[in-house]
């Protein structure tokens, strides 16, 4: 009985490690794409930025705007490449292939797991850019190899986050067009309701409530305490408000994965 | 390639070795209503032998493909039971799961990923481990003739070509029963005609079951050992091809003929007397049906074939020139599928095929 147990989450693992060796096989096939990605970052942090730095009293002084946003702009990339995952199981969805895949005995869950892994291989390839990014620019931030690590740890975390939600989301949508309404519907609205781009403090009271439910705001405060402040004590609520918000989204999204085809 | 060349005999040889006596798939009173009243499956009844190669064959909207989604494991039926491979798709999922593959209507390969790698992606996914893994992928490139672009991105393969990785890809698994949704929708006779090349090695082969839905009558005829006509979520007949179009009627043959004259005197007749009864020899199989005669269009002779050769229409002409007739001219007529859905399901083919369905096969550009 224990032995079938264990060969049972084995098979559960391997098809999601499997899931996820497919889809970061076609990052490599399509490596010009993680650039292309990587444009937009930059982008906020050069220009936005930039511009935005000349403003005094945003943010806490003892930082440069530039510092506050990086976490910000970190997640905020990360939250725009894990909710097209969505888009992708509709499109997956008009193809056969995701009719063959569930025809596979691969369990959904793996099958859900597998493709937000991919996400987060996605993800820690924004993070390093923006570190490249922080050291050409001269933005001071920790580079220390274990907040490193740490960064990489919580953009696994979110990127995994997000992709499974959007996948919760895709089985409701069905057509592509209206997947990728939903996305930016969605996309928008959790960027500028987190402390992303300013801090809480700042907010109406209304937006500040609404940015405790959201969970870029966790991601942000954990990528902001590893990269910047230093401040570690929240960290593990933070990890552990992700942690919850993902298991809900990966329960639904499996849900949601079997019904889409239907 | 030469697959309209081989002979008859050699396909009868072929169908004998289905032998009909074990059961792998069963459906007993399947139904599938989608919300809210959408009657897609209406209390089906069918059996699939072991081996066999088995077409569902019916218009667009049928039920066709609904059928197969529920053998799949991927549609929950609304009522009735399934039984595959002696097993509940509804309690044993992941066992009915493995033991079948499927190819989509659809699209079923990733266009990003290398032939190879769909073929690898997939054997992982069913848990095949090396060194069987690479042995059979590499067995299966060679056998499709995917070898020489088996590192290409799938998204550059022509249709025949994908369409034979999505083949090769449910086979990776070895499974015992292949469900093809509209194996050759799409594809070009050339490509069409590997595919169904492919799909008899299979079965001569591995004896693997094949469950296969079209709309293509002559891909139902040339493929299956049996059919079923599917009409408005229903079985409207089931039967082997050849049976069911000899119950709407077998091939009929007319010809005309006048007979020869002897060189000398005119008057003298050498072909057949009018009144002379016609006897045909019995390894034709072969009887006439009807006779006329007049003095200007000459003799107009019916017959009926019961199993039909191609060699059946040379033989006759042979036999008639033989008696010292002339023969005039012929006209062979043979009901096809398209008369047998005629009979059964009170509408051609063709016309339901004009129910609007979208291009199901298509590699539309697409944004992560």
């Amino acid at each position: 009985m224990r032995a079938n147990s264990i060969i049972e989450n084995a098979a559960f693992l391997g098809a999601a490690v499997t899931i996820a060796e497919a889809e970061a096989r076609k990052i490599l096939h399509a490596s010009s794409e993680l650039w292309i990605r990587a444009i937009q970052p930059a982008l906020w942090l050069l220009v936005f930025g930039e511009a935005l730095s000349k403003v005094r009293g945003i943010v806490p002084q003892n930082f440069t705007y530039l510092q506050f946003i990086s976490a910000g702009i970190l997640a905020q990339s990360v939250l725009f490449i894990a909710i097209f995952y969505g888009v992708t199981l509709v499109w997956e969805r008009d193809l056969g292939l995701l009719s063959r895949l569930l025809a596979s005995p691969a369990p959904r869950i793996s099958i859900v797991l597998g493709k937000s892994l991919a996400a987060s291989i996605r993800g820690i390839f924004q993070a390093t850019i923006i570190f490249g990014i922080s050291l050409i620019l001269g933005i001071n931030i920790n580079l220390d190899p274990l907040n490193v690590a740490g960064v990489y740890c919580v953009v696994v975390l979110l990127s995994m986050c997000f992709s499974t939600m959007s996948m919760a989301i895709a089985s409701l949508a069905k057509t592509r067009e209206r997947m990728m309404g939903l996305s930016q519907v969605i996309t928008f609205p959790l960027f500028f309701a987190s402390n992303a781009i300013y801090p809480s403090a700042i907010m109406p009271e209304w937006l500040r409530l609404v940015s405790t439910v959201n969970p870029l705001t966790y991601g942000v405060n954990a990528l902001r305490a590893i990269m910047l402040t230093g401040r570690y004590a929240m960290i593990p609520t933070d990890i552990a408000v992700l942690a919850l918000y993902l298991t809900l989204f990966i329960a639904l999204a499996t849900i949601s994965i079997s019904r889409i085809i239907r | 390639m030469a697959l309209l060349d081989t002979p008859l005999s050699f396909r009868a040889v072929e169908r004998g070795n289905v032998v009909r006596n074990n059961l792998v798939v069963e459906m007993h009173a399947l139904t599938k209503i989608y919300p809210p009243s959408t009657k897609a499956v209406d209390s089906l009844d069918l059996g699939i032998y072991e081996g066999e190669i088995f077409g569902l064959l019916g218009p667009n909207g049928a039920g066709k493909s609904t059928t197969i989604k529920m053998l799949l494991t991927l549609i929950p039926p609304t009522s009735g039971s399934i039984i595959v491979n002696g097993m509940d798709p509804r309690n044993q999922q992941t066992q009915v799961r493995r033991v079948v593959g499927y190819v989509p209507q659809e699209v079923s390969v990733d266009g990003d990923l290398t032939g190879f790698e769909n073929l690898l992606i997939s054997a992982k996914l069913y848990g095949v481990k090396d060194p069987e893994r690479s042995s059979r992928i590499s067995l299966l490139l060679k056998q499709f003739n995917l070898e020489s672009r088996a590192n290409e991105l799938v998204k550059r393969y022509s249709g025949g070509m994908m369409r034979k990785l999505e083949i090769a890809q449910a086979l990776v698994s070895q499974p015992r029963i292949l469900f093809m949704d509209e194996p050759t929708i799409g594809l070009d006779p050339v490509a069409k005609r590997e595919v169904w090349r492919q799909i008899l090695e299979l079965r001569m082969t591995m004896g693997m079951t094949v469950f296969l839905s079209t709309h293509d009558m002559g891909e139902a005829d040339f493929l299956c050992d049996r059919i079923a006509i599917m009409n408005a979520g229903r079985i409207v007949i089931v039967g082997e091809p050849g049976k069911l179009k000899q119950a709407v009627g077998g091939t009929v043959v007319r010809l005309r003929l006048r007979s020869r004259t002897d060189a000398g005197d005119k008057s003298q007749v050498v072909g057949l007397k009018v009144q002379q009864s016609i006897r045909l020899p019995s390894d034709l199989n072969a009887k006439v049906i009807n006779e006329s005669h007049s003095e200007s269009e000459g003799r107009e002779i019916s017959i009926a074939f019961d199993k039909w050769s191609d060699d059946a229409l040379p033989s006759i002409i042979r036999y008639f020139e033989g008696c010292g007739e002339e023969v005039l001219a012929v006209n062979a007529s043979t009901p096809g599928l398209d008369d047998v859905f005629l009979k059964y399901a009170g509408l051609r083919l063709e016309e339901a095929e004009k129910r609007p369905t979208a291009g199901r096969r298509s590699f539309r550009s697409h944004a992560r």
